[in-house]
């Protein structure tokens, strides 16, 4: 059976390493709306790869490290 | 709940609709006017003027935020299911008008019908996008 994969993420905790950064801040600085910052965060959203390189760039911190593969059941 | 700069522009666009087609089909409805080609141009007249308000409003007090890629998503999924939605419609009418159906309909009947289906399918599209922006949603 296939495992079902959920992408994890640790943008809350970087956006604090990195000087309390707010969600505002953060999108403006990838290009994308805070609503979608938010929903990523919840993980309720899955960047494109695009968009994951644009917030891992805005940390200064690989992808990998931003992202994580979560496997489900 | 704070809503981003694309919801107020949807809820703009959204709410003049189910208001103004609420009550011109409520008034088609009770068999006041029929269909009656002034009251419904002046419908329309109406829903276009409060929506370019609303958006003026939006625009002017909302913080701006450009569309993203989320809002992209958004704005195909809910366009897919209005025009899925929007087919299965339409052949269900061609299935009852086909299989004798279609006995005493009139054509205003018909169209008030047809302008029910393009009302509901862009009031399906628009409401869910409301939804998407507050769910899980993923490509």
């Amino acid at each position: 059976m296939k495992t079902k994969m959920k992408i994890g993420n640790q943008v809350r905790r970087l956006r604090f390493e990195h000087g309390e950064m707010t969600q505002q801040a953060l999108a403006e600085a990838v290009g994308a709306t805070r609503q979608t910052v938010l929903a990523i965060e919840a993980g309720k959203y899955a960047p494109s790869l695009e968009l994951a390189f644009r917030i891992a760039d805005a940390f200064g911190v690989g992808v990998e490290a931003v992202f994580q593969r979560e496997y489900v059941g | 709940m704070a809503f981003s700069y694309q919801e107020k522009l949807v809820w703009g666009q959204f709410l003049p609709m189910v208001l103004l087609y609420g009550y011109y089909f409520a008034r088609v409805a009770e068999g006041r006017h029929g269909v009656a080609v002034g009251s419904l141009v002046g419908t329309l007249v109406w829903i276009a003027v409060i929506q370019v308000i609303c958006s003026i409003l939006v625009a002017a007090l909302a913080q701006r935020e450009p569309r993203d890629e989320r809002d992209r998503l958004i704005d195909y999924k809910a366009f897919k299911l209005a025009y899925l939605s929007a087919i299965f419609v339409v052949f269900f009418v061609m299935w009852l008008v086909f299989s004798g159906g279609q006995a005493g309909i009139g054509r205003g009947m018909v169209v008030t019908c047809a302008l029910g289906v393009l009302v509901g399918v862009e009031m399906l599209r628009m409401g869910t996008i409301l939804v998407l922006h507050r769910m899980s949603v993923s490509a």
